[in-house]
């Protein structure tokens, strides 16, 4: 495979951490060690619906594990990051870095 | 900056948002104002309440703050290191306390009249370490300004004979404000979920 361009390298991001909402939730997983549905709802700022169809294609690419449990007859939806969403998290970190660079900082002078 | 760093950055962001609610504030302010009006009125029943305070906790965040605000558990190192903090901010607590006491109890009404204001004032600084913390281990940065108000007005009742009970009061009252306020904006901006709703989240 040839080395990719500079412009490229924004291509071998991964889409499903690059979306800003799943951004957030894995960046907020990343900091604790399990939050339920209505913590990272507040946190994030998403709606429920919105919030749900996130955690529903970050679990299908297994990077949060979604588990559930009763507190008093009311469920709580716990969701943890998983070694594989702190891998990906890390990966996209370490490309974006590199799109960064690409990036001029200001305007070039005429 | 590396992504430990990062992440730590994170989970203290986070860590801090869970005191947004002006609870810890308020608690302190039942402290602050039991010991304030004590001093005033000679009595030890408005530190009653103070005793109630360790109980409420657990059950005010598990019925009112969690309801509303979500559920979150932090990694074992950061409830480790809690736990050692608040530990030793006990033990530091009683020591400063014990040493006031002390001082009061034997050597404090024999001392001129400058020192004895500091033995007096030593309720001060109890309570501006008991701040700091609060400040330390819960990352809660509004506390560095009590601390900091405690501080300075113990230090003008040594210097300027300011009466202990009135900055103690005086400074209660403050943090009352600022804990009813922060409450309140917690109240409206996490308002309560009805318990069928629940399901709908879960």
């Amino acid at each position: 495979m040839p080395p990719a361009s500079e412009q490229h390298i924004l291509l071998q991001l991964d889409r499903t951490v690059h979306e800003p909402a799943r951004l957030a939730i894995l960046t907020l997983l990343a900091g604790v060690e399990t939050a339920d549905f209505m913590f990272i709802m507040h946190r994030v700022g998403l709606t429920g619906g919105n919030l749900g169809a996130h955690i529903t294609k970050l679990q299908e690419r297994g990077f949060v594990e979604v588990r559930k449990e009763f507190v008093e007859k009311l469920p709580r939806t716990l969701v943890s990051l998983t070694e594989s969403g702190r891998a990906a998290l890390l990966e996209y970190r370490k490309t974006f870095q590199q799109v960064l660079e690409t990036i001029p900082a200001g305007p070039k002078a005429p | 900056m590396n992504l430990m760093e990062d992440l730590q950055r994170v989970e203290e962001h986070t860590y801090r948002s869970v005191f947004d609610d002006g609870l810890v504030d308020l608690f302190a302010v039942v402290v602050l104002l039991g010991f304030g009006i004590a001093m005033v009125t000679g009595s030890f029943v408005p530190m009653i309440p103070i005793y109630a305070l360790p109980f409420l906790w657990p059950l005010i965040r598990k019925r009112w703050i969690t309801p509303r605000m979500g559920y979150v558990r932090f990694s074992a190192g950061r409830r480790q290191k809690e736990r050692r903090a608040m530990h030793k901010a006990v033990v530091a607590g009683l020591l400063v306390f014990l040493a006031g006491a002390a001082l009061a109890i034997t050597i404090g009404v024999q001392l001129i009249p400058i020192r004895r204001q500091a033995v007096v004032h030593s309720i001060g600084l109890m309570f501006t370490l008991a701040m700091l913390t609060i400040m330390v281990t819960m990352r809660i940065r509004r506390f560095a300004v009590y601390a900091t108000a405690m501080l300075l007005a113990a230090v003008a009742g040594v210097a300027l004979g300011l009466s202990a009970e009135v900055y103690v009061n005086g400074i209660g009252a403050a943090v009352t404000v600022a804990g009813v306020a922060m409450l309140w904006r917690f109240a409206r901006k996490h308002p309560a979920i009805p318990p069928e709703e629940h399901h709908a989240t879960g």
